[in-house]
């Protein structure tokens, strides 16, 4: 079934992975910055 | 029910294959570069310990090593990152040196740092053994209290404490967020999104987020107040010389952004007879403050800032009786 379903919807499956790609690159090029946060004390 | 697994499978199988293909890209490109946030929760994980002590709330793993922003760090039997040490006193003068991670001597080389330095060069007036305390994400409270959990029993002639604007902050609780410091992804997305905050909201970059931890009788900074005056009391009974030096911050130093915090930290030091240097002014010179940073998105000392550190600090530091 799994096989039958991801022919039927690969360009969809691939449009996501594409579209969470793009917006990780954009995340990272748009923050890509020195640093504007204090150092961060959450990560314990 | 045919339907819903179809729109599971629609939403599932993507976020999947994105998770695993990002988590791989992300790694094949972080061994090649560095981003801060992914380094602190690899420290984390690879050097932090729950203290029983909910004052010094966690400490070095001991006899750990671990590879961090490029540089080697490892600990002791103590968990500092220094050679062993013997309790007992071999005839050298003995320093202490309390602080967070810029004591610690985040992302340099040990050489570098500069606790390594103001050793070598104090050896050279009189025979000298200092002794690293910092460490990572420390405030005022936890460097006192670990210093009386680990470092008194060395019997120190001097303790310096190296304070940073962030030593007001809060002790720091442990991260909850799924993922955090496992996934290079996660953590990926976690530092980003904050610093995508930051850039879009006032009030949540670093300049304000410090500035507010001394304002009108802040809580930060009164705990701070109070584990000072806590360690001005112990070097009377134990009859150890006490000083404090106030590192910059490292942001903008000719017209240096914490001028007024940095005030208000003097003038409590001098009004209860601890002597203190702050180090800003001297560094007032440096105009392009970048080229003192570990990495771009990192204000720790780089190499070059602990040389100036140890050079700035020296003679206060040697002029102690």
């Amino acid at each position: 079934m799994a096989g039958a379903l991801i022919r039927k919807y690969k360009w969809y499956l691939l449009a996501i992975v594409g579209l969470y790609a793009a917006i990780s690159l954009w995340l990272f090029f748009f923050t890509d910055s020195p640093q504007n946060v204090p150092f961060e004390y959450e990560i314990h | 029910m045919k339907r819903t697994a179809e729109l599971l499978f629609l939403v599932l199988v993507p976020l999947g294959l994105f998770l695993a293909l990002g988590e791989l890209a992300l790694r094949v490109y972080l061994s090649r570069h560095i981003f801060f946030d992914v380094e602190m929760s690899r420290y984390a994980l690879a050097l932090k310990l729950d203290s029983k002590n909910p004052r010094i709330g966690h400490h070095h793993r001991p006899n750990a090593v671990a590879r961090l922003m490029g540089v080697t760090v490892r600990t002791n039997a103590d968990g500092f990152r220094d050679d062993e040490v013997a309790v007992a006193k071999d005839g050298r003068r003995r320093l202490v040196f309390l602080g967070d991670s810029l004591t610690l001597g985040w992302g340099v080389e040990r050489e570098q740092t500069f606790e390594h330095l103001l050793e070598a060069r104090l050896n050279q007036m009189r025979p000298t053994e200092v002794i690293n305390l910092g460490v990572g994400n420390y405030n005022t409270t936890q460097e006192v209290n670990l210093f009386l959990d680990k470092g008194a029993k060395y019997q120190p002639d001097q303790v310096v404490l190296f304070y940073f604007i962030n030593d007001a902050e809060p002790v720091p609780q442990k991260s909850r967020f799924p993922g955090l410091g496992h996934s290079r992804l996660v953590t990926f997305y976690w530092s980003r999104l904050k610093a995508l905050r930051a850039r879009l909201s006032p009030g949540t970059r670093f300049a304000e987020y410090y500035a507010a931890l001394y304002r009108g009788g802040a809580e930060g900074w009164a705990r701070s107040a109070d584990a000072l005056l806590e360690l001005k009391r112990q070097s009377v009974a134990r009859g150890f010389d006490l000083r404090v030096v106030l590192l910059p911050e490292l942001h903008d130093l000719v017209d240096y952004t914490f001028r007024k915090e940095h005030g208000i930290v003097m003038d409590f030091l001098r009004a209860n007879g601890i002597p203190a240097l702050d180090l800003a002014p001297q560094f007032a010179k440096e105009h392009d403050p970048h080229s003192l940073w570990v990495s771009l998105d990192d204000a720790h000392p780089n190499a070059r800032a602990h040389g100036l550190i140890a050079d700035y600090s020296l003679n206060f530091l040697a002029e102690a009786p």
